[in-house]
C-alpha cells in the first residue's frame, strides 16, 4: 500500500516513515512538508492513503483535506495531531478525514489506524472523542 | 439577518476548524479572526460583531481581560468562551468579566451552535459539563445563607403540605393527594403554624408565596 506523508516536521516525517516502512505491505511513496505540496502530490501520485498533520504552514490542514478529497473523493486520509478537542475533531472528520490519532500515541496507533481506514473503517485514536 | 462572528484563538488550526464548521450554517458568518487578546479587542471595536468566540489562553492579553475590555466599550457584543479549561476559577472569572456562555473545546459542535443561538436571544449558556461544576460550587456557597425558616424548620412533608395549603387545596384534597389521613394533615398544619408562629390559612399562604415555597401563579 502506497502512502503519502504530509508533515512540516522533518523529525516526525522520519519517525512515521520508519514506522510505516517497517510493515511489509506498507510503504511511504512520498512526503511533503506543506499543505500545498501535499495536495499536489496527492493529485499527481494518487497514493492509496494519506497520513497528515493538520497543523501545517500555508494552506491549513482542513483546507488541504477538503482539496485532496475534492480531487479524489475516495482518498482515505488519516490525520495526526496533538490537538484533541472534540470540536476540532468534528471539523477534521467533516472535512473528509477518516481517522484521527494523537501524535503522542502514533507509535502504537499509527499502523492499526492505517489498516483500519484502508479497510474503509473510521479510526479514532486514544483520547479522541467523536 | 446573519449572525456576525469574530473568532479569537491563538491556534490557527482551531480557528480553521471552527470556521469550516460554522460556515455551513446559512445564517452565521465569520467576519474576522484574531490570534491575540489585543487584536481581539481592537477587531471587536472595529467590526462590532454580534458574537466573539473567545479562547482564554492567548498571548499578550488573555481571554478574560479581553472580554472585560470589550464588554466595557461595547456591552452589546456577546462573548462565548470556548476553553480547554474546566477550572472553576476560569469559569468564574470569565462569567464575571461579562461572558454570556462558557463551553469546553471538548464539547460537541452542535452544542456551540446551540450556545450561539441562546446567546443571541440574550440568554446565558453553560454546557452541561460546566454547569455541573458551577452548581456544586453554588450549593457550597449558598448553603450557609439559607436562613429561610421554611427550608430549615419545616420537614419535607410539612413543606409539601404548606405548598398545597397555599395553593388553595382543602385538607381533604391534600390528604387524598399524598395518601395520608385527614387527621395527619391537620396535625401537619398545626405543627407548621406553631413552628412558623402563623395563625391562619391566609397568613400561611402569604408566607409560602413570600418565601418561595409556592409561586403566585400556581
Amino acid at each position: 500500500m502506497n502512502i503519502l506523508l504530509i508533515d512540516d516536521h522533518a523529525e516526525t516525517r522520519r519517525e512515521m516513515t520508519a514506522l510505516i516502512n517497517a510493515e511489509k505491505d506498507l510503504r511511504v511513496l512520498a512526503d511533503a512538508d506543506t499543505g500545498e505540496e501535499g495536495v499536489l502530490k496527492a493529485y499527481e501520485l494518487n497514493p492509496d492513503l494519506v497520513v497528515m498533520d493538520i497543523y501545517l504552514p500555508g494552506i491549513n490542514g482542513i483546507e488541504a483535506i477538503k482539496t485532496i478529497r475534492s480531487n479524489n473523493p475516495d482518498m482515505k486520509i488519516l490525520t495526526l495531531s496533538n490537538h484533541s478537542g472534540r470540536i476540532l475533531v468534528e471539523a477534521v472528520l467533516k472535512a473528509g478525514a477518516l481517522g484521527y490519532v494523537r501524535k503522542g500515541s502514533a507509535f502504537e496507533e499509527l499502523v492499526p489506524a492505517i489498516r483500519s481506514i484502508a479497510a474503509g473503517k473510521q479510526y479514532l485514536g486514544k483520547g479522541i472523542n467523536d | 439577518m446573519s449572525i456576525r462572528i469574530l473568532l479569537a484563538d491563538d491556534h490557527k488550526i482551531m480557528r480553521d476548524g471552527l470556521k469550516s464548521l460554522v460556515e455551513k450554517e446559512t445564517d452565521i458568518t465569520v467576519i474576522g479572526e484574531a490570534e491575540t487578546g489585543k487584536t481581539t479587542v481592537s477587531m471587536a471595536q472595529k467590526l462590532s460583531p454580534n458574537i466573539v468566540i473567545m479562547d482564554i489562553s492567548m498571548p499578550d492579553l488573555n481571554g478574560i481581560e479581553a472580554t472585560r475590555k470589550i464588554i466595557k466599550t461595547n456591552p452589546n457584543v456577546k462573548i462565548v468562551a470556548l476553553s480547554a479549561h474546566a477550572d472553576q476559577h476560569f469559569i468564574r472569572e470569565m462569567m464575571t468579566a461579562g461572558a454570556s456562555a462558557y463551553l469546553l473545546k471538548d464539547t460537541a459542535y452542535e452544542e456551540l451552535i446551540r450556545a450561539i443561538r441562546e446567546v443571541m436571544k440574550g440568554k446565558k449558556y453553560l454546557s452541561p459539563d460546566i454547569a455541573r461544576g458551577v452548581l456544586d460550587a453554588y450549593v457550597k456557597l449558598a448553603r450557609p445563607l439559607s436562613a429561610n425558616p421554611a427550608f430549615v424548620v419545616l420537614t419535607d412533608r410539612e413543606r409539601e403540605v404548606l405548598q398545597m395549603i397555599a395553593e388553595g387545596k382543602s385538607t381533604k384534597e391534600i390528604a387524598g393527594e399524598i395518601e395520608l389521613s385527614v387527621k395527619t394533615i391537620e396535625t401537619h398544619r398545626r405543627n407548621i403554624m406553631e413552628k412558623l408562629d402563623l395563625h391562619s390559612i391566609a397568613e400561611l399562604t402569604k408566607y409560602a408565596i413570600r418565601e418561595g415555597v409556592t409561586s403566585v401563579d400556581a
